[in-house]
């Protein structure tokens, strides 16, 4: 997952929509697609798909959310 | 007969053994789990049952209990590699679970199990603090606080009260202390994290309300006001609270000795003891 994240991924169940927006990074649009964001944290503690705590945290924290934590449009 | 002699609310966060580590014992979270270690080596329990939220660690996504119990003559702590925190080995009673988990489903409570299991951090970082030499068995009580539709807060206290009576009518003497692991308001890699970090606490106000609450014994407005809508409220693992809930409900209606909130974490530490 470090080096070559597409590769391991390859094998997974994934719509093109998600795999793209996991290998960039984009946290904030798979936790719209409805994603666990505990588990997304993961992927900025192991520092994968450029993310780490600091990217992780902008990109998850500009997600318009409403008081219980959906998204919102 | 076993007999429950003590209630104890934890908090499990898991970077701490790392800051104790870094910051020795005078630190403020290594004085609050000193002093619940000093009170509840007091009571020399024979029996801890802990009522915890799994982070998707022991379950998953694809066989995701509501309430659940560890049946096990031990288990595999941690499973989820928090920083400074040994691989343990802790020791259950398979038998007891096993009477537990059937007391409870005869009392109206469809109560799942696992075997030859591990768990995460939420056990294993109070017990790291607590019970670090890993002699006193412990009863993992799952209940599913992260992932809606999450089990109401009357039902939680109700399970905790079936709990109870369970381990009341086990014929030997056993003195048993309850505890409930988890925070009142928390996000962990959520949108309402508080910036540069991994976590936030998205409710304080609703935190320090348990906490008067908890403190000025009025359990049922807790409960009444321990909403799905309110804990979600409070932070994606704000369900946690449902482990404290199902503590008090096993314990009865008793006045705490202490409470002390950790707001910045968003939890804190209770003790209940009674004789």
């Amino acid at each position: 997952m470090k080096s070559d994240p597409a590769k391991a991924l390859a094998s997974l169940d994934l719509s093109d929509d998600e795999r793209r927006a996991l290998l960039a990074g984009d946290v904030g649009t798979l936790y719209r697609m409805g994603v666990n964001a505990f588990l997304m944290n993961y992927l900025a503690r192991f520092e994968v798909c450029g993310l780490d705590v600091k990217i992780y945290n902008q990109r998850m924290r500009a997600v318009k959310v409403d008081e219980v934590g959906q998204p919102v449009a | 007969m076993a007999q429950i002699v003590a209630g104890f609310g934890v908090p499990h966060t898991p970077i701490f053994p790392h800051f104790v580590k870094r910051d020795g014992p005078d630190c403020e979270t290594a004085k609050l789990f000193g002093a619940q270690k000093a009170q509840l080596a007091e009571e020399r329990p024979n029996l801890i049952v802990m009522f915890d939220t799994d982070h998707l660690n022991t379950f998953f996504l694809d066989s995701l209990p509501i309430f659940a119990v560890g049946i096990d003559r031990s288990f595999k702590a941690p499973n989820d590699e928090p920083q400074d925190v040994p691989n343990y080995i802790v020791p259950s009673m398979l038998d007891v679970a096993a009477h537990i988990r059937s007391a409870v489903v005869a009392a109206g409570f469809d109560v799942g199990m696992t075997q030859n299991y591990s768990v995460d951090h939420s056990v294993t970082v109070p017990l790291h603090f607590l019970t670090p030499d890993m002699t006193v068995p412990v009863i993992p009580f799952f209940i599913s606080g992260h992932v809606p539709p999450l089990p109401s807060a009357q039902r939680c206290h109700a399970l905790g009260r079936a709990v109870a009576h369970a381990i009341e009518s086990w014929p030997a003497a056993l003195r048993v202390v309850i505890m409930g692991s988890g925070s009142f308001s928390l996000e962990v890699g959520g949108p309402r994290m508080a910036p540069g970090r991994s976590d936030g606490v998205p409710d304080p106000d609703w935190a320090m309300r348990v906490v008067k609450y908890l403190e000025e014994q009025k359990i049922d407005r807790l409960i009444a006001e321990a909403t799905q809508h309110q804990l979600l409220k409070a932070g994606n693992v704000g369900g946690e609270l449902l482990n404290w809930i199902a503590m008090l409900g096993a314990i009865g209606d008793r006045k705490p000795d202490y409470i002390v909130p950790q707001m910045q974490n968003g939890h804190a530490y209770g003790v209940w003891r009674w004789n």
